[in-house]
């Protein structure tokens, strides 16, 4: 069955206000669960930090998206279903997916309620971790089925005297919608949602950032083999260009006399290039331990612990 | 932790990209090996349409559709290449992801490219696609403006454009990792000497010869805001969402970008993620980069809802 209906009659005017409003949600949602994926990221690693910006993040959702925003979408979708049967399975499914969406939210605001600092280190923060990656995942898959199909068609289907129907609901306002009421029931996922730089990924990346010996050391051995491969990549290309240059040079070798001629130039490429190959990479080996040597002293006592590895 | 696709991929770009733009070699060599990484992408990414109506008068362009979508948000996207090159298939099939998650249709503009057509013909070309949208009845509230690496930049540029014409603004705008400062100061804090042993794709060895191929050779030009986006003026712009690399040497052309927006009062913010390589939203084979196109989705459906 061909599920558009588009070309039946024009968009009713008299929805734009609450479908605007619908999609002001959803933006607002975005920007939430923007915040939680980044924050889930950082759950096992800075538990102190995430966890009061998570548990405030599904303390809104619960507040706002899952007990007013949601209820709307439903009974739109009722009133769709009752104009266009042919919608009815679709929209079973979507509010299905309500329904278990704010089980999930649930679950995770309880779970993110009772877990400690040291809990949420150990693999059960990895869990809850991926469990609100799942939660993130959903949420946008379901926005998407929903203004795809449902946001796109409802103008098209609805009667101008649903539309006073629904726009009669009182409307609650929406905690992010205002920065200071948010600031005040939502501190720590305001001061998140407002900063300039976001680190995605962990903790950053910021080289000898951690206090540990062990961290300093791990990075000059990440950042000694990134520049072997560097050195070996320019090694190839100097190999390759090499090879061309003498190839060109033996080509145009035209007598006996010609090729001895070309002996020099071409031996001495090769040896320039041996020399390279024999010296450059041991050389940089060599610094790679000295700064890994240098990584293990404390901070603050030699010169190569606290040096940022780019600079040496 | 940043995955094993990526450290892979990190790792061959050293050993390829890095070398052949650090070496000397001419703008047809580096379009060559632009073609060979092109090789790696399907010409078309399955669920969408590409269309060619409304051709653009100086450049070529496609309409990106998803299948059956209805939408009426529009993603208005310019490619990277450092204004020399491009990789026209990875365009397609990144805008095509982000297409899917925001919920989008976009129009790809290929501008012209230098040193065959300096500035100002590719930002000509840009702006006059952001006026074909608007003559196209598509309302400015339901545009958001997208860049990669040269692309990023050329967004901010044409934004400034924009409003210094008069014209409506954009609902908002994404740059990944962009050029912003063709001047290219290297200060000895700077990202472009801190992180030019760390950068696995970008090397700025070659940095002035090949901005002066987009400047045509005019150096007063480089610091024209259109062109170094960072030295414009930022007030009145739109929502601004920058991403980019923690070991990119274009790092601070984003953090700069987004204090100065900042500063005049623009909803402006970046995103640093931990170790990516230049262009790692292009690459559908690493997880981080669906990651990012998601965050992207996110951002538009925020700031056109």
């Amino acid at each position: 069955m061909k599920r558009t209906i588009e070309s039946e009659r024009p968009p009713s005017a008299d929805g734009s206000p609450f479908m605007q409003a619908l999609r002001v949600d959803h933006g607002r949602l975005s920007r939430v669960l923007r915040e939680i994926d980044v924050q889930q990221s950082r759950l096992q690693a800075a538990p102190e930090s995430a966890r009061p910006v998570l548990a405030e993040a599904m303390r809104y959702l619960l507040h706002y998206q899952h007990a007013f925003h949601h209820p709307r979408e439903d009974r739109l979708f009722e009133r769709i279903c009752a104009r266009a049967p042919q919608f009815g399975r679709e929209m079973r499914v979507l509010i299905r997916e309500h329904r278990g969406g704010l089980r999930q939210a649930e679950a995770l605001a309880a779970d993110l309620a009772h877990a400690t600092a040291a809990l949420l280190r150990r693999r059960s923060g990895a869990r809850l971790a991926r469990r609100l990656a799942e939660y993130v995942a959903r949420t946008r898959d379901h926005m998407r089925s929903e203004e795809a199909v449902f946001y796109a068609q409802s103008e098209r289907v609805l009667e101008d005297s649903d539309w006073a129907a629904l726009l009669a609901e009182t409307r609650p306002d929406d905690p992010m919608g205002n920065q200071a009421l948010l600031a005040t029931e939502y501190p720590h996922l305001a001061a998140q949602l407002f900063q300039p730089v976001t680190d995605v990924g962990g903790q950053g990346d910021i080289p000898w950032a951690g206090d540990g010996a062990p961290d300093r050391a791990r990075g000059a051995v990440r950042d000694g083999v990134e520049q072997l491969v560097e050195l070996y990549g320019e090694l190839i290309q100097d190999g390759v260009d090499v090879a061309r240059s003498n190839f060109a040079t033996l080509r145009s070798v035209r007598s006996p006399w010609g090729l001895v001629r070309a002996a020099g130039p071409v031996g001495a490429r090769c040896c320039r290039f041996v020399v390279r190959c024999l010296a450059d990479p041991p050389r940089l080996a060599l610094a790679t331990v000295a700064r890994f040597v240098a990584a293990w002293r404390p901070v603050g006592t030699g010169s190569g612990a606290s040096r940022d590895p780019a600079s040496s | 932790m940043v995955s094993w696709q990526t450290t892979t991929a990190s790792l061959l770009g050293r050993l390829t990209i890095k070398q052949l733009v650090k070496r000397e070699v001419s703008v047809e060599k580096l379009r060559a090996g632009a073609g060979a990484i092109e090789r790696l992408f399907p010409q078309h990414p399955p669920g969408f349409e590409f269309a060619h109506d409304h051709p653009l008068l100086n450049c070529g362009a496609e309409w990106v559709r998803a299948k059956g979508g209805r939408t009426d948000r529009m993603l208005l996207h310019f490619p990277g290449g450092a204004y020399i090159m491009r990789l026209p298939n990875m365009e397609r099939a990144m805008v095509a992801r982000i297409c899917r998650a925001a919920n989008a249709h976009a129009r790809l503009v290929f501008y012209r490219l230098a040193p065959e057509h300096p500035y100002p013909a590719a930002h000509e070309d840009c702006l006059g696609a952001y006026r074909q949208l608007l003559a196209l009845g598509i309302a400015p509230d339901r545009i958001v403006l997208s860049g990669i690496s040269a692309g990023g930049g050329m967004v901010l540029g044409v934004l400034m454009a924009i409003r210094d014409a008069g014209l409506p603004l954009p609902a908002g705008a994404i740059a990944m990792s962009p050029l912003t400062d063709l001047v290219d100061p290297h200060t000895e804090t700077g990202s472009r000497v801190v992180n030019a042993q760390r950068d696995p794709v970008l090397s700025s060895h070659r940095g002035m010869a090949m901005r002066d191929l987009y400047v045509g050779g005019v150096s007063e030009r480089l610091t024209h805001p259109y062109v170094s986006p960072v030295y414009g003026d930022f007030a009145g712009l739109p929502p601004l969402l920058f991403q980019v690399g923690s070991t990119e040497i274009l790092l601070d052309d984003s953090k700069r970008c987004v204090e100065r927006a900042r500063a005049a009062g623009v909803a402006a913010e970046v995103e640093v993620w931990q170790r990516m390589p230049h262009g790692w939203q292009g690459m559908p084979f690493v997880p981080e980069s669906d990651r990012a196109i998601e965050r992207i989705g996110d951002f538009v459906r925020g700031c056109c809802p």
